[in-house]
This record gives structure tokens, C-alpha cells and sequence, in this order.
């Protein structure tokens, strides 16, 4: 019985090829974007689930409460490890570590190294929780000492090509020319996925013994980084709401002067890879971005399980006459459904085994969607192939029951009679269905054409500055000398092709925000206003063409001595007129003149009020390079960043010289709108495909059955246009439909994305009528694909066969 | 075998019904081998298939061997399609994506027959049709009268008591129609089955030994 549905169904596919591809197609690409999703869910949640007893492993963070403000951050102070070994009994183990965010040399025997990598100050007690197998030295004694490191054994094969971990124990290693340590112990790699793939660890002890102490280590307990970070261990029975409150006691306990207040919290290990809220290190699975995917791959699959439904039901009659013989020859109701429902499972795993061959090539062309590691070698692996499985199923019941329903239900009299319709099932339902997959492709279409419309208005906005022809290039941060930044500007500046240097802070948008707490006191009230600082010497106003309302430019100067406000400022200072704000002294400093408003970040926010001032020697570390006319072919700029380098080896040898152009540092603002618009993209292109295949199947089949009608016709006169229209029209009055209906859902949907804006682009009606009409177009070039060579045809031929 | 009581048949057409059957009294007993005749909208094939249990009746008793098909439920209706019943049609209907050979095994498959069995059965039928030569051919690839073999094949492979034939050499010409009437005749003669055919040939008429006139609903006296 089995096999004869086996190869009943197999035939089936065969012999109807040009349906089997389009149901095949549409659902190995809906099938592909489910696994992809999967595929990804599956990576995040691989994360650090290999460690020992790591359900009882807590990172210690901290909420900081400022008055109506609060921040949150993965460290704590350096005394609250010792305090809660003390004090909180529960504690099994408390590891601290630092982050080593600052080394940028690593010296090996004369050979110099970059640190791309985290290096962190650990001891003993880090390698009880994250433990790792010892391949020379022991984690008892090997962070004893100060001034010693343990290596993980693909860091030492980069430091000591071909020596064993034993022979690299006692080799040196010299972090940032000043800190000399010794190798005690290489550790294997972990195996599997974790956070904290950290592959150098230096004695904490180090950190103690040396200069790195005034960096790292204050004995304040409101001084708080999150370079850090704390990892405890707590016994195996204990009340958690104990020692929460415990925590929070120690730290009322140590509440310091200021007007902020920080809570302690125990996070879990497992939620260490998915929250976001703590700024750290680590890679987050970027949670919403899953759940956008998720959606779009559950679209894509439903919009192939329709195309399964509608050319199935509208080909009922063909396996109709199947069901009248088996049922008279005995075949029950069940039988034929698990028949039938058998046959789309074929399809399905046929469509499955395609989406798994060509996965790999979608990994590669989504790679910018996908998180770093993942690979395609998880593809091929029993959890991968059992989701495929259960998918096959889940889509094979959700959209095989109708059609199975349908052809099932046939009477055999009915059918045996020749008293069966053309096809099966409601005529309605398919119309609904074809209508929704368009609306979903035309919603995908519109929603394309407004996000790359805001972006493209987002970096064409007249932002308040100059934007072209701009260079910046960072100093060192490392490196405090201020003189050598001086010289670096001297030098360029003498650099024919250069137009003009600022030296300075961040350029004047930029992505996140920094700022001060400005009060003002007009005799009456006093007036505390948050507000943005920039930081430039004179030339900066003028090589961002800044526009000087009132008052005059910056003086250059070494420490804060005046302010140069924006219009926003000065209005929240309660200043109509600009020039009534110059001479006001805020924050001990002179108001020295006003700049009209220019937008300090990406256009998501408001411009906010803003102060411009000069603070050379701790702010200006920044060269903000103006290049002449970029001449012919850009030659002019090309040699002016060769000088501009030139000038930086004879200033920082040892650094990397590195720039960014001034419009790709605001294109970067913009980097998630870029995505979601090449996800967009992609979707709006798979959903008229799977769209269009399904109309594509739909005509086919209507022309089949009407070959006979088209050949009368054209006998009594008609001509192919005719034809063609009367083909065409039934189909483009559903896509018309559903171009109508996908409106309001586009447009409100897009409403509120646009409203994260504060400035944005309008919805014009023209965006739609343009959808509308590539849509139309596209499927129209869909549909005559059949319908003009079944116009053409010579009627004789149709009228023949009969 | 076969005893219908005031069997009528109509359809509901507008705010009327339409007759189709009025008042058919007939009893066929085993063995025999029925012709029913009639033009063209007599009710001569609504005759066959309430006989075949694919239609019910509007009113009016059937017995199939005594039982009363009219108050069977599904499950036994299926038995008795599987068991007892074969059909033949005009248009053959074989299925198309099935050889020869599968199209004659899938009764026994729903009679849940053990492989071994179904092979040897399908051998004996092939071999006693002369067909052994064409069981790996699909339905296409055969003429009408091949495919008419098959279809007959098909329906007696099961052993029915009783075959059902709706106008079976329709669309066959003469000669082929005479391989599958004596056909018929032999299996009626030899193998004991009871055979019902619609026709509208006369020469058909003769193989059998009697002949059932239907003309508007009524058998003709």
C-alpha cells in the first residue's frame, strides 16, 4: 500500500513538472529562510552552555540611579568581590577580572604584535568557574605571581610558532613596552561557543604590582567600570532573594557623597548572551533582529504554502477522476487524505532536501544578517536535519489538509459521471488567497521604497555642516602627549592639498552622545540644562562652514575659557535674541558667541542644545582635515592622504595611520537602516517571486483548460490582442486588489517606523503609485509569459485535438 | 441476489424534482447475466450505480444477498466494494499514473492482501488475460480494448460476486468489443459471477441471457 502511494505520488511530480518546480521552488525558499532563522537561534543558544555547575555562576552588574536618569553597567567597583567573600556566606567563589581595553603593542623577542583580541586580568579563582584543561602550568599556581600570563593554545601557537605549551613556560611577553611578564601556563582552547573566549590572562597580581594599579583599581565603591566585572559562584542550596538582599545591603553599606545611588544585581549566566542592556565586550544575540527574520521567513513559507493550495485545488479535477476509481474500488475517506497528505509530504522534503543544498550559498550572500561564527559546517548536523524533518511535517499538514480535504471528498459517481468542475475547491478561496500572497509582496515592495527614501534623505539632509571633502584622523588614544598632536597638525597643515586642519574632538554628528549639566543663574532662577559639548580649536567652526549668528569664533586654549552655545542653547537659557546671550558667564565660562543649529547625531534625534568650546590639551585629539578640489580622478586627495600619512609615521611610527572620510562616518550612523533596507530588498524580491510562480502556475493552468475556448474565438474573429487582454484581465483585477488593500497596511505600518524620525522624509502618494506599478509590471511580465504564446497559437490546433 | 423494492431516484431541479427512477421493482439472482437497455437519459446507468451502491436511492429498498444496503453504514458499503462488487466502465478509468500491473493490484491492496498473495494473483490474471508482456506499460501507452482488459482484470481480481458494466465496449470498435463481451460470457459461465451490463448494442444483448428494457424510469414490461 505504501509503496504503491510512493510511487503514485513520485509519478505525480514527475509528470506535472512545471507545477512540481513552482511548489518546489516556493517552498525551498521558504524552507531556506526557516532554517537560516533556525539556524541562528540555534547559535545563540549554544552559547556557554558547556561550563560546569553554570546554573549557579551570576555576573555581579550594577544599575546606577542619577536624579531622573539611570545607567546600567556589566562591572562593579574593585572592592565589592573581597566584601561579598567576606560578608555574603552563600558565595562559593568570586572571580574578578579586569578587561584590558587599553594595551595596543605586545613585543615578543623583538617581533611586535597588534592586540585585536581581549586580554584580561584574571587569578586562580576566573579558572574555577571558566574552567579549561591545563596543558602546562595549573591554575592553582601559575596567576600566583605577579607579572606572569597564561596563554590559550592557538594564542601561543600565533606568539611561538612550533613550540610546545611546556616549551613556551618562562618565554617573555612585553605588553605596551612597559609591562614584562613570563609565560606560566598555556590552557586549550574552549570547545563550543562562549562569551568569554579570552585568549591571554594576566596574573591580576600584576595589575597590583605595577603602574596599571592607578588605572585600574580605586578603592572607591562608587567607582564603577565596566572593565570591572565580577563572576560568582554561589553554594549549591541558597535562598537567592537572601542574598540579594544581602548584596543590596553591602551596598547601602558603602553608599558614597554624591546624589547617585547603585544597585547591585545578581545576572545569571545564561542571560549574560541575550541582554543587551549591559554594554560590554560580548556579542548579544541581537534578539530583534531574530524576531524580524523569524516573521519574514514564517511569511515567505506561508505565501509558498498557498501557491501548494491554489495549484493543487485548481488541478483537483485531474486527480479527481483517481479518487471516484479508488473509492469504487474500496478505498475509505482516510485512505485517500493520508494519500494525498503523503504525496505534499514528498514535496515538502524534496523542497527541504533543495533548501539544504543551497544553504550554504545563502549563508554566504546573508552573511552581513548572520552573527559572525556561524557557519555553514552546522548544517549538515542531526538537530539541523530533525528541525527540516519537523518542518516538513509542520508545512505538509498546514498546507496539505485543504487539498487533500478536496480531492478526497470527491463522490465517485460525481466523477465518474464527467460531473465535475474544471476545478476543485472554492473558487473564492483561491482568488482570497492569490489576493493576500500579492498584498504581502506589494506591502514588502512599498515598505523598500520608503526606508531607502528616508535613508537617502537621512544622508542628503542639510545636517548644518560641511560634509564633503573631510577627512578625520585619530591620535592615538593611548598616547596623552600633546605636543606630538601639535606637531601632526603643523605638518599637515603645510600640506599643499590640504585646504585647512582642526584640531579636535568628535566631528560635529556623530553616533551616541556626550554631555554636561549647564546651570545658569539670571539673578532670579537658576536654569540647569543638559548639553551637548563639542570640542575644536578655531579652525574647526571654519572647516565645518559652522554659521556664526552672533558674537565671534572660538579662541584656541588649553583648558575650558569660554563657550560658543548653538541656537537651542541659547534659547533654553532664555535668550531670544542670540546677541543677548554673549557676555553671560555659565559654568564659570564667558559666552563668547552663537552658531546656528546643526544636528549632533543621526536624524533619529532632535538637535539638542548645544556648547562649543576649546580644551586642547585633553579634548583635541582629533585632526579634522579639509582636502582641496578632489581633481582629476581624485588625484588630489589620493596625494594628500599619502602626505597625511607621511606626516603621521614621522609623528607615531609605531601606530597604524588610519582615516575615515567625513560622509562615510555619517553613512554609519545609519547602518541598521541600511540592513533592514537590504533585508527589505530581499524580501520584497522573494515574496513576488514565490508570488509570482504561484500566478505563473494558476495561468498555465487557466490557459490549459481554455485552449479549446481560444481557438472558437480566435476561429470567429478575435484577434491575439483580445485575446491576450481576456486572458490577462481576470488575473491583474486580483493584483489590482491586492495593490488596493496593501495600503493602509504599508502605510501604517511605515507611519511608525518613520516616526523613530525626527526628521524624516514624507510619505508622498507617489511612493505607492510607484509600487503599485512595479508590481502591476512585474506581474504582468509574469502572466504573458503563457497567455501571448496561447493567444498566438493557431486555433486549429486546439480545435483539433478535441 | 439482487432485490430492489420501489426504487425511485429523483433530483431536485428548480422548485420541481426531476424523475430519473419511478418504481423499479427487479430481483437479479446469482448467476445471471443481465443486459439493461434503454435510450439515451433512461436512468438505465443511475439503475447500475444504485446497484453498485455509488448512489443512493431517493426511496425504496435494495437487497444485496438479503441485507438492506439502504441501512449500512459507510464502513460496511466499503466492505462490500472491496468484497463483493467489481466495476467496469465505458471510459475505462484506470489510473493513470500506475502500470498495468499496479492498476490490477490496487484492490487487494485496500483488501490489506499479503504481498506474496497479491503477486501470485496478479500473475494469474495477467497470464489468463495474456497480458504478461504489457504489465510494466502505463494506461497511455495501451488501445482502448488493452485498456478495457485491464479494467477487467481489475474488477475481477478481487473475486466479486457481482460485476457491474457501464456500457464497457462504448469505445471500443467491433471486433474488440466481441473479445470482451465472450469475455464476459466466461467469466459469467465459468466462474460463476453474476454480470450486469448497461448497453445499447443489441449483439451485446445476446450474450447475455436475459435483457431488461428501461425507458423514462420504468422497466418496460
Amino acid at each position: 500500500m505504501f509503496k504503491n502511494y510512493l510511487l503514485v505520488s513520485f509519478r505525480n511530480i514527475w509528470r506535472n513538472k512545471a507545477f512540481s518546480l513552482i511548489n518546489i521552488m516556493g517552498l525551498a525558499v521558504g524552507i531556506n529562510a526557516a532554517l537560516v532563522v533556525y539556524l541562528m537561534v540555534h547559535y545563540e543558544n549554544s552559547f556557554d552552555k558547556f561550563h560546569k555547575d553554570s546554573d549557579r555562576i551570576y555576573r555581579v552588574v550594577s544599575h546606577i540611579y542619577f536624579t531622573g536618569d539611570s545607567v546600567r553597567s556589566a562591572g562593579v567597583s574593585v572592592p565589592v568581590a573581597a566584601a561579598m567573600r567576606e560578608n555574603i556566606p552563600a558565595v562559593e567563589t568570586a572571580a574578578p577580572f579586569f578587561i584590558n581595553d587599553i594595551t595596543n603593542r605586545i613585543a615578543i623577542a623583538g617581533k611586535e604584535f597588534r592586540s585585536k583580541e581581549v586580554i584580561i586580568y584574571a587569578d586562580k579563582d576566573y579558572f574555577s568557574l571558566i574552567q579549561y584543561k591545563w596543558l602546562s602550568g595549573s591554575p592553582q599556581t601559575s596567576l600566583q605571581q605577579p607579572f606572569t600570563v597564561v596563554l590559550t593554545e592557538s594564542r601561543a601557537h600565533t606568539y611561538f610558532p612550533g613550540l610546545s605549551p611546556l616549551d613556551v613556560i618562562g618565554k617573555e611577553i612585553v605588553y605596551d613596552d612597559s609591562i614584562h611578564t613570563t609565560v606560566s601556563g598555556v590552557v586549550s582552547d574552549l570547545q563550543g561557543n562562549s562569551d568569554f573566549k579570552f585568549n591571554e590572562f594576566v596574573s591580576i597580581a600584576t595589575v597590583y604590582g605595577s603602574g596599571l594599579k592607578q588605572y585600574y583599581v580605586s578603592s572607591g565603591w562608587d567607582n564603577i567600570s565596566s572593565s570591572t566585572q565580577l563572576l560568582v559562584k554561589l553554594k549549591s542550596t541558597v535562598d537567592m532573594a537572601k542574598v540579594t538582599a544581602q548584596l543590596s545591603m553591602l551596598g547601602n553599606q558603602h553608599k558614597g557623597e554624591g546624589n547617585s545611588r547603585t544597585v547591585m544585581q545578581l545576572q545569571p549566566f545564561s542571560d549574560i548572551h541575550f541582554n543587551t542592556d549591559y554594554p560590554d565586550y560580548i556579542n548579544h544575540a541581537d534578539l530583534k533582529q531574530l524576531y524580524a527574520l523569524s516573521l519574514v521567513a514564517l511569511a515567505l513559507l506561508v505565501l509558498a504554502g498557498i501557491n501548494f493550495i491554489n495549484l493543487t485545488t485548481a488541478q483537483a479535477s485531474r486527480r479527481a477522476r483517481e479518487t471516484g476509481i479508488r473509492k469504487s474500488m474500496g478505498g475509505t475517506f482516510q485512505q485517500l487524505m493520508l494519500q494525498f497528505l503523503g504525496e505534499t509530504f514528498m514535496l515538502t522534503l524534496l523542497a527541504s532536501l533543495t533548501a539544504l543544498m543551497v544553504a550554504p550559498l545563502l549563508l554566504m550572500f546573508f552573511k552581513s544578517f548572520l552573527p559572525d561564527g556561524l557557519s555553514d559546517t552546522t548544517l549538515y548536523t542531526w538537530p539541523v536535519l530533525l528541525f527540516l524533518l519537523g518542518l516538513s511535517i509542520v508545512v505538509t499538514l498546514l498546507a496539505g489538509i485543504y487539498p487533500a480535504l478536496v480531492l478526497a471528498r470527491f463522490q465517485p459517481v460525481a466523477v465518474l459521471k464527467g460531473q465535475i468542475n474544471a476545478a476543485g475547491g472554492k473558487v473564492w478561496l483561491r482568488k482570497t488567497l492569490t489576493i493576500s500572497q500579492f498584498m504581502v509582496a506589494q506591502f514588502f515592495i512599498i515598505a523598500t521604497l520608503i526606508v531607502s527614501k528616508q535613508i537617502h534623505y537621512s544622508l542628503n539632509k542639510d545636517m548644518g555642516f560641511r560634509k564633503d571633502a573631510i577627512i578625520t584622523v585619530a591620535t592615538p588614544y593611548y598616547n596623552v602627549q600633546y605636543n606630538l598632536r601639535n606637531t601632526l597638525q603643523e605638518k599637515i597643515r603645510t600640506i599643499p592639498e590640504v585646504a585647512m586642519v582642526s584640531m579636535g574632538g568628535q566631528t560635529p554628528a556623530m553616533d551616541g552622545s556626550m554631555s554636561n549639566i549647564f546651570i545658569y543663574k539670571d539673578g532670579k532662577k537658576e536654569i540647569a540644562q543638559n548639553v551637548e559639548m563639542r570640542y575644536g580649536d578655531t579652525a574647526y567652526v571654519q572647516v565645518y562652514q559652522l554659521k556664526i549668528l552672533a558674537g565671534r569664533n572660538l579662541k584656541k586654549s588649553d583648558t575650558v575659557s569660554e563657550w560658543v552655545l548653538n541656537e537651542k542653547a541659547t534659547k533654553a537659557f532664555g535668550f531670544k535674541d542670540p546677541r543677548g546671550i554673549l557676555g553671560v558667564i555659565i559654568n564659570n565660562h564667558p559666552v563668547v558667541g552663537v552658531v546656528s543649529d546643526f544636528n549632533t547625531r543621526s536624524v533619529h534625534t532632535e538637535i539638542p542644545a548645544m556648547a562649543l568650546t576649546s580644551s586642547a590639551a585633553e579634548q583635541h585629539r582629533i585632526m579634522h582635515v579639509l582636502l582641496r578640489n578632489p581633481g582629476k580622478g581624485g588625484m588630489v586627495w589620493s596625494h594628500a592622504i599619502t602626505k597625511i600619512e607621511k606626516a603621521w609615521k614621522e609623528v607615531y611610527p609605531r601606530d597604524e595611520f588610519k582615516y575615515e572620510f567625513l560622509d562615510k562616518t555619517i553613512e554609519n550612523l545609519y547602518t541598521s537602516e541600511q540592513q533592514t533596507a537590504r533585508l527589505l530588498n530581499w524580501c520584497a524580491g522573494l515574496a513576488f517571486f514565490i508570488s509570482a510562480l504561484g500566478l505563473l502556475g494558476l495561468v498555465i493552468f487557466t490557459t490549459n483548460q481554455r485552449t479549446r475556448e481560444i481557438g472558437i474565438r480566435k476561429v470567429l474573429g478575435a484577434t491575439v490582442w483580445q485575446m491576450v487582454s481576456l486572458l490577462t484581465l481576470d488575473f491583474m483585477k486580483l493584483v489590482v486588489i491586492a495593490f488596493v488593500l496593501a495600503i493602509p497596511l504599508s502605510w501604517w505600518v511605515i507611519h511608525h517606523w518613520l516616526e523613530s524620525f525626527v526628521y524624516r522624509t514624507a510619505m508622498s502618494w507617489w511612493i505607492f503609485a510607484i509600487g503599485g506599478a512595479v508590481m502591476a509590471i512585474l506581474a504582468l511580465a509574469t502572466i504573458s509569459v503563457k497567455t501571448i504564446r496561447a493567444a498566438w497559437s493557431n486555433p486549429v490546433n486546439a480545435l483539433r485535438s478535441e | 441476489m439482487i432485490q430492489l423494492q420501489k426504487i425511485s431516484k429523483h433530483y431536485p431541479v428548480g422548485f420541481g424534482k426531476n424523475d430519473i427512477l419511478k418504481d423499479i421493482d427487479l430481483t437479479i439472482n446469482e448467476g445471471e447475466f443481465v443486459s439493461i437497455m434503454g435510450p439515451s437519459g433512461s436512468g438505465k446507468s443511475t439503475l447500475l450505480h444504485i446497484m453498485g451502491l455509488l448512489e443512493e436511492p431517493s426511496e425504496g429498498q435494495y437487497l444485496f444477498e438479503g441485507e438492506r444496503v439502504d441501512k449500512m453504514n459507510e464502513k460496511k458499503r466499503t466492505q462490500l466494494h472491496r468484497g463483493s462488487i467489481g466495476f467496469v466502465f465505458q471510459a475505462y478509468h484506470l489510473i493513470d499514473e500506475l502500470t498495468v500491473y499496479e492498476n490490477i493490484e490496487t484492490p487487494l491492496l485496500y483488501k490489506n492482501i499479503p504481498s506474496s498473495e497479491r503477486k501470485s494473483r496478479v500473475a494469474d490474471v495477467l497470464d489468463r488475460f495474456n497480458m504478461v508482456a504489457k504489465k510494466d506499460l502505463f494506461p497511455s501507452q495501451l488501445s482502448g480494448g488493452q485498456q478495457q482488459l485491464v479494467g477487467i482484470a481489475r474488477a475481477i481480481i478481487g473475486e466479486p460476486r457481482v460485476i457491474l458494466a457501464d456500457e464497457p465496449t462504448g469505445n471500443l470498435h467491433s471486433d474488440q468489443a466481441k473479445i470482451i463481451m465472450q469475455l464476459f460470457k466466461h467469466l459469467n459461465e465459468q466462474d460463476k459471477i453474476t454480470i450486469i451490463q448497461v448497453t445499447h448494442s443489441d449483439v451485446n444483448a445476446t450474450y447475455g441471457n436475459r435483457v431488461i428494457q428501461i425507458r423514462d424510469g420504468h422497466i418496460q414490461p
